[in-house]
């Protein structure tokens, strides 16, 4: 019999992504804010492997995701983020049989508020809070000829979720330093709840291409970035009672390349687990790929 | 009776003259106004800065300076930019406004 224990870390990534809103690290997020009147569209393409089985089960999990993200500045402070995500995954399960989906997810609508700026010449410290809701736009009711697909197969979780979270930067012409917490509280759809959930993050960014900069003008430039991110997750509950093989903490270190110029940022970061705390005998992850775009208008 | 070797030379003169004339005239009564951009790091975020700034009423073009941390608008002929719109359009765009300096165009810019 299929236990619906593995997803929830891969469901946890991917609903932090996309809610950054300038110049940034690959994986997390920013204190920056767009300027008045600014459109954002970006877009990352993840996959993701977990194949360390460590009950010996021989369960494998690949997924594909592929969330849009646009951003729109109400002010030079305030803006909002619509995040609207494309899954698929495929799961091997312990009997050998393999259970897919794939379709729209869940919608996330983010407010980000910048409430405190300090500026320089070629420099800048900016703090910010985002605060938003995740619904349930997702199906969360998908069959295969199995039945009913579990809970963290589905494309969407059935429930209104609550995300809040601070974001501060710290960016000179040479290099930037990100550090943002995010917390995402998550509640009861389809007699399913995912753990509450809290991202940790620290991003490292530094140019190296130009190396010494141009007296005059805007060029483009090459950073390489350097990531930390943390994923802590609480046991899920099945109809009020928890799923012991749920939940924990993962660690990711994350090496990038990005290009940045006046309207297009392109990255690319590998993510390596370098610690899991995982309760239970659940699937750990092997890597993550992502392939960044933004562009603004 | 008119000197023919004079009427040549008035005429390449008159010639050279009417060349120079159009780019004096044109370059007359322009304005360049350089601003301070305080908080610019990355090319992307100078995107803002010019688009704002080219968005003001009689401003002809912007260039950026990200090392320098400085914005120049060159005027349309006759027009006019106050500080206050400037600073607007820089705090609009994110960052925080500086000294404001302005000068005549000189040939070349």
């Amino acid at each position: 019999m299929f236990k619906p224990k593995p997803l929830w870390l891969f469901l946890s990534v991917l609903v932090f992504l996309g809610s950054r809103a300038d110049a940034a690290p690959i994986n997390s997020d920013v204190g920056l804010t767009p300027f008045k009147g600014q459109v954002i569209v970006r877009t990352q393409a993840r996959f993701v492997r977990k194949a360390d089985d460590p009950s010996g089960q021989n369960r494998k999990l690949d997924a594909f995701a592929l969330p849009v993200v646009g951003v729109y500045g109400i002010t030079a402070k305030a803006a909002v983020l619509v995040r609207v995500p494309y899954f698929n995954k495929d799961l091997r399960t312990a009997g050998g049989l393999t259970r897919s989906n794939q379709g729209v997810g869940d919608t996330t609508l983010l407010g980000k508020y910048r409430f405190y700026t300090w500026n320089a010449k070629g420099t800048t410290s900016r703090f910010s809070v985002i605060g938003g809701l995740e619904l349930p736009t997702g199906d969360d009711e998908e069959r295969d000829s199995a039945g009913l697909l579990p809970a963290p197969l589905q494309l969407g979780s059935g429930s209104v979720d609550v995300v809040v979270g601070g974001l501060y930067t710290f960016a000179s012409l040479a290099q930037e330093a990100d550090i943002n917490v995010v917390y995402k509280f998550n509640r009861e759809g389809n007699d399913f709840t995912f753990g509450d959930q809290f991202n940790y993050n620290f991003a490292y960014q530094k140019r190296f291409w130009p190396w010494t900069l141009p007296d005059e003008g805007v060029y483009t430039q090459w950073n390489a970035v350097l990531e930390l991110n943390g994923i802590y997750t609480q046991r899920n509950k099945v109809g009020g009672t928890i799923v012991e093989a749920s939940g924990g903490n993962t660690l990711f270190l994350s090496p990038g390349i990005q290009f940045v110029d006046q309207q297009t940022i392109f990255g690319f970061s590998i993510q390596l687990p370098v610690a899991q705390d995982l309760n239970g005998n659940q699937l750990e992850s092997d890597y993550q790929l992502a392939f960044s775009f933004q562009y603004t208008f | 009776m008119i000197n023919k070797k004079a009427a040549f030379w008035t005429a390449v003169l008159t010639v050279f003259l009417l060349q120079g004339m159009p780019s004096v005239f044109a370059q007359d009564g322009k304005e360049i106004i350089s601003v301070k951009v305080k908080g610019m790091f990355c090319p992307f975020c100078t995107y803002g800065v010019e688009k704002k700034l080219k968005r003001l009423k009689g401003v002809a073009r912007v260039k950026v300076s990200l090392k320098q941390g400085v914005a120049k608008l060159y005027l349309k002929p006759g027009a006019t930019v106050s500080d206050a719109t400037i600073n607007q359009a820089v705090d609009d765009a994110g960052f925080t406004p500086g000294p404001i300096t302005r000068s005549a165009t000189k040939g070349g810019e």
